[in-house]
């Protein structure tokens, strides 16, 4: 049984002798092609190269070699990521003709030098420019709690096949929220470095100021530890007294009840009286939005003028307003972000992690793509990182955790830290894990051991 | 927020001709919807006052 399975789980058994490096893959591949066609997370799958990597994974125990620490565990990448020998989409057929990729991604190197298999390419919304998932040339993400329901996105794709158990870990990116929106809506655990510590060499750019790589697992001990393998870095001392401050404000509006519960569960379990609000919050996220728009409208403006028919209607439209954005209103918005970044940095001088919920509720329906805010009706694409995008506009790194026992679909808290300071984020998470405040979104397949 | 002079309309037409951009008429409703979106963000941005030494954000150096 590998569904559910962690990456630590998977490494240990094949490490072990319990199982075979080949039969897990053939396992995983199995499990993929009989069940994504209900959430279809994957564009494509390497089926044939997986499997001889595991082969020589088993070569490898075979001769009592040292294996590395991944050695034979399965991952997907979000379908922006080279992957030597393969044409990168982007989730656009506007990439179609361009050559396949001469190595892989830097991360994917990191993580095939580990001993790790990439085995899928997984949905996106096109060019990473969206919350849904929802893309015109491959179909939409489904969340496997609820197929009727969002998965999220951009990186739904990859948010989905963790939380189906169908990958114990994969690859995505994060501009607005594109891992944190998908994350939390899927019930499993996320993160996004700070900007910057990960290398994006090889991964599709979309927003070259704001975009960070990252990753989902099933587990935390998974994201902490594939966390300093990507980083290329020993795994860093936990912080053990951390001053915590709930945010507020912004960050306090419009949340679920469920929600709002569940957040005063975690503020009551830490001791945490009162909130803390970062200043100018919906201009930094307004700040956000314009860098994106600019940015990314900027790099396909040359695409755009020869072949607009080609784009996704929803990601075209959005690229075109924002190449037209005159540059006085993208440099203004840089300035406002020194500012904001001046004024967060300044914040954790007083506090070691802030924690802020990650979407406002449960995954929206598909056919019903609203959420509430301001008490009335708003489009969920619009609107599902309103807590996600002002957090990216400094660059810290965010933790985002599925959040335990809330009666309802998953909920997802962020955990936000200054630069550099990942190593607070997993200290707290894993408090809360021990309380029982979080962990991965029960499945109702039933789950490996 | 100040109304612009003219409509979302004659001002992505305008912003287009001034870029040698032609824009597909199917995309021409959108590019406006997301204008008029962006517009709303670039007013917040441009009304809060920042001093002149407060230079555009770069490379991320904490």
């Amino acid at each position: 049984m590998t569904r559910f399975a962690s990456a630590q789980s998977i490494a240990h058994d094949i490490r072990s002798g319990k199982r075979s490096a080949a039969s897990t893959m053939q396992a995983v591949l199995n499990t993929i092609t009989q069940h994504d066609s209900a959430i279809h997370s994957v564009t494509h799958l390497f089926a044939q190269q997986a499997m001889q990597q595991a082969h020589a994974v088993d070569a490898m125990v075979a001769r009592k070699e040292p294996l590395p620490p991944l050695a034979g565990v399965p991952f997907g990448v979000k379908d922006l990521f080279d992957i030597q020998g393969h044409v990168t989409t982007a989730g656009s057929i506007v990439l179609r003709n361009t050559p396949p990729a001469a190595q892989d991604a830097a991360l994917v190197a990191r993580l095939r030098t580990a001993g790790a298999i990439p085995v899928a390419t997984l949905n996106m919304d096109e060019f990473a420019y969206g919350f849904a998932t929802d893309n015109a040339h491959y179909g939409i993400t489904r969340n496997p709690h609820d197929t009727q329901r969002m998965a999220g996105g951009s990186s739904g794709g990859s948010a989905a096949a963790v939380a189906a158990g169908f990958l114990p870990f994969t690859l995505g990116t994060d501009t607005n929220g594109s891992i944190r929106v998908p994350a939390s809506l899927c019930g499993v655990w996320g993160l996004k470095p700070t900007l910057g510590r990960l290398p994006r060499a090889g991964a599709y750019p979309f927003s070259a100021s704001l975009d960070v790589v990252g990753h989902f697992t099933g587990t935390l001990e998974d994201l902490r530890n594939i966390f300093y393998i990507m980083a290329d870095t020993p795994a860093e001392p936990e912080p053990q007294d951390l001053r915590v401050a709930c945010l507020g404000g912004w960050f306090a509006q419009n949340l679920s009840p469920a929600l709002a519960a569940a957040i005063s569960r975690v503020c009551a379990h830490l001791g945490l009286t009162g909130t803390t609000e970062l200043p100018q919050t919906p201009t930094a996220r307004a700040a956000s939005f314009v860098i994106t728009a600019s940015e990314g409208g900027t790099l396909h403006l040359p695409r755009l003028r020869a072949a607009a028919e080609d784009y996704d209607p929803a990601t075209r439209d959005r690229l075109l307003a924002g190449a037209m954005l005159p540059a006085s209103t993208y440099v203004q918005a840089q300035r406002f972000r020194r500012w904001f970044r001046e004024q967060v940095h300044a914040a954790f001088e007083q506090v070691d992690v802030l924690i802020a919920p990650s979407v406002m509720c449960e995954a929206p329906l598909l056919d019903n793509p609203t959420i509430m805010v301001g008490g009335k009706p708003a489009s969920a694409r619009a609107n599902l990182g309103l807590y996600t995008q002002p957090l990216s506009l400094p660059g810290l790194p965010v933790l985002c955790l599925p959040l335990s026992n809330t009666g309802t679909l998953p909920l997802g808290l962020q955990l936000v830290a200054a630069p550099g300071r990942e190593a607070a984020l997993f200290s707290l998470a894993r408090k809360l894990e021990q309380a029982g405040l979080a962990g991965r979104y029960p499945h109702n397949t039933q789950q490996a051991a | 927020m100040t109304s612009p002079p003219f409509s979302d309309e004659v001002l992505v037409a305008a912003r287009a001709q001034a870029m040698e951009l032609a824009l597909p008429p199917a995309c021409v409703a959108g590019v406006i919807a997301n204008t008029r979106v962006l517009q709303n963000y670039a007013a917040l941005i441009r009304d809060f006052p920042l001093p002149d030494t407060c230079e555009p954000a770069g490379d991320y150096t904490p």
